[in-house]
């Protein structure tokens, strides 16, 4: 059974008088554990797949499974609760909460799943030394380089043990060496813990180590291809 | 909500400048308030206590039938048992017997129609200020031959100065009374008509004119303190005679009390108003800073309640910090002053008019403090909804993408 699943998605935004479609019949099948890159130029629709997916944006038409569950039939705040226990996020922008620590920052998910205090210390540890920022932990991000905070973004969007983890353009603001990090860390996790990481991005780096790319165009899926890493 | 709590103490700090200045504006504000406040309740006191001690008194008794006619013949029924109540009752600070009647005064060149009143002078300045009055001559004493204290205005009118003679005339149980006087003082007062229409006399000079003895038409008592008037009040046992209080004798003394305190505290609540405006205006380009910030927290799952919190606990804790501050350095103020006074000299002789001194006496009343704190408590509160419902009303996915 696939983890997402979405059924003849189609997005139309309405500027003024201007219909512009974002999607036009998008369905697509993601299996529990896949390393998904979603590929196109900018304006194909990736953002708009991953707002939709992530429960952020709602279709104007179409079907989104996540699980057993069709997210489209949620209410706002169902949506809220789904996405805190089900999806976890990673930003272009990081945005981590500025005046909280690493580890405060990667806590405060399951601290809005109200998870145990022991058990909030010892998995954002965890996860931070997954990430290699266990000696950072207690430093606040203007205090990280972008690499740092990315990987701390990374480590926030496990906090809550998610069924996926949805990536926008993640690499977009770090050089080629840090993007590079980043993506082994993931491509490590994925690997070894079973995560699934979906990501929207044309940066090539990540389309390399992605298993599956899925290629929009004029929000249409043009391929689906599996490669080896 | 601990982390909620010390996410938003943080926040304000985010932008030292910024916070330092809305609390900064918040102190200024709540303290230049609460200094008017308490400058305004110390200009009322005076004001209630000049006409308390002029001519009301706390509490008056006076035979049934005196009203307004005021004739010799109405003295208070059992004079001698009211007075020996009066002096058990612990809560009466000091009487005076007064015998107070119409009449007329006249000197060569006009006359005057006047209520005259007749005082015992050594219990009499216990209950009144009218030597406090005086700006020219003196008190009345024991050793001048019948001296007269009037008021400037029935002194102008009269064209007489101290030292010089008048006739008063009035009628004693029928009989016309008709004595010299020498004016021994001339006194000032805003009290309505108390200048031009009222006089005073010794106790003793007209008991001499009319060979009553051991009589008196009003007695004035000052009480140990305001509360305590309601209870002299019911404790006096006067068949046959009125015990009024001052609220009784001048209910628009106490509606004027009244009215003040509510003046003072809308003009107190408009000043919170204004300082609201920046705290809203703070919050506003706090939630645009903030966009992404609030978009990011949105998308993990933060509910609306919990971003409503946060919003609504960094407007709090900004009123919050100021609103002590403000009200810590207004009450040590108030305190000092309080002790050492203003001097409004400058406008000392406005003031003096209206019988209140050119020293004022700031104060504040129990429980001010409690309802301004409650007030900047209430308008933290609702500086925080107009920026929480902006902040309630971005699209996560947009505002995570927010620049």
């Amino acid at each position: 059974m696939p983890i997402i699943k979405t059924q003849n998605l189609t997005k139309i935004y309405k500027d003024h008088s201007v219909e512009v479609h974002a999607l036009n019949g998008v369905s697509l099948e993601i299996e529990k554990g896949e390393f998904t890159a979603i590929v196109g130029p900018s304006g194909s629709g990736k953002t708009t797949l991953l707002n939709i997916i992530g429960g952020l944006d709602n279709p104007t038409e179409g079907q989104v499974t996540i699980g057993d569950v069709d997210i489209s039939n949620l209410s706002d705040n169902q949506l809220i609760d789904f996405r805190l226990h089900n999806i976890g996020f990673v930003f272009q922008a990081y945005n981590l909460i500025p005046v909280l620590s690493a580890k405060e920052n990667v806590e405060f998910i399951m601290l809005m799943q109200n998870r145990p205090k022991a058990e909030m210390d010892e998995r954002a540890e965890a996860l931070l030394k997954a990430v290699g920022l266990e000696d950072q932990m207690h430093k606040r991000p203007r205090e990280m380089s972008g690499g740092q905070q990315q990987r701390v973004a990374v480590a926030r969007a496990l906090a809550s043990k998610p069924k996926f983890v949805l990536a926008d353009e993640p690499t977009a603001n770090l050089d080629s060496k840090t993007a590079l990090n980043l993506l082994d860390i993931m491509a490590t996790l994925n690997k070894e813990e079973g995560i699934t990481f979906i990501f929207s991005t044309h940066d090539q780096k990540v389309i390399d180590r992605a298993r599956r790319i899925v290629t929009l165009e004029d929000g249409v899926i043009v391929s689906d291809v599996q490669q080896d890493v | 909500m601990l982390t909620l709590i010390k996410i938003a103490w943080r926040n304000i700090w985010r932008n030292t400048l910024r916070s330092s200045l809305v609390i900064l504006s918040m102190v200024i504000g709540i303290a230049a308030g609460i200094l008017f406040l308490g400058i305004a309740y110390g200009i009322n006191n005076k004001r209630m206590e000049a006409s308390i001690y002029s001519y009301l008194s706390h509490v008056q008794i006076h035979n049934k039938e005196f009203g307004e006619r005021m004739e010799t013949k109405y003295y208070i029924p059992n004079f001698e048992s009211v007075e020996a109540q009066l002096k058990q009752i612990p809560e009466v600070k000091a009487y005076a017997p007064r015998y107070v009647f119409n009449g007329g005064i006249r000197s060569p060149r006009a006359g005057q129609g006047i209520i005259i009143k007749a005082i015992d002078i050594g219990a009499d300045s216990l209950v009144s200020n009218l030597k406090d009055l005086l700006i020219e001559g003196t008190y009345l004493d024991k050793k001048r031959t019948a001296p007269i204290i009037i008021g400037e205005k029935l002194a102008k009118k009269l064209q007489v100065k101290i030292g010089k003679k008048v006739t008063v005339n009035y009628l004693s149980d029928g009989v016309e009374v008709a004595s010299s006087f020498k004016v021994a003082g001339i006194f000032r007062s805003s009290a309505l008509g108390m200048e031009e229409r009222t006089a005073f006399m010794r106790r003793d000079d007209f008991e001499a004119q009319t060979g009553v003895s051991g009589q008196a038409h009003e007695i004035a008592i000052i009480a140990t303190s305001l509360p305590a008037v309601n209870v002299i009040k019911e404790k006096i046992v006067a068949p046959g005679s009125v015990v009024e209080s001052w609220t009784d004798l001048a209910p628009e003394l106490e509606l004027m009390d009244v009215m003040m305190d509510k003046i003072i505290f809308i003009i107190m609540g408009i000043i919170l108003l204004a300082l609201s405006f920046g705290i809203v205006n703070t919050m506003l380009m706090v939630i645009l800073e903030r966009t992404r910030e609030l978009g990011m927290l949105m998308s993990v799952g933060m509910n609306k309640m919990k971003i409503f919190l946060l919003v609504l606990f960094e407007t709090v804790m900004l009123s919050a910090i100021g609103g002590p501050i403000g009200m810590l350095f207004s009450s040590l103020m108030i305190n000092y002053l309080h002790k050492t006074g203003i001097d409004l000299s400058s406008v000392g002789e406005g003031l003096k008019t209206f019988g209140i001194g050119s020293t004022i006496y700031p104060k504040l009343l129990e429980g001010d403090l409690l309802r301004i704190g409650l007030m900047v408590i209430c308008i933290g509160i609702l500086s925080a909804i107009y920026p929480a419902i902006k902040a309630l009303k971005l699209k996560p996915a947009e505002a995570v993408r927010a620049i």
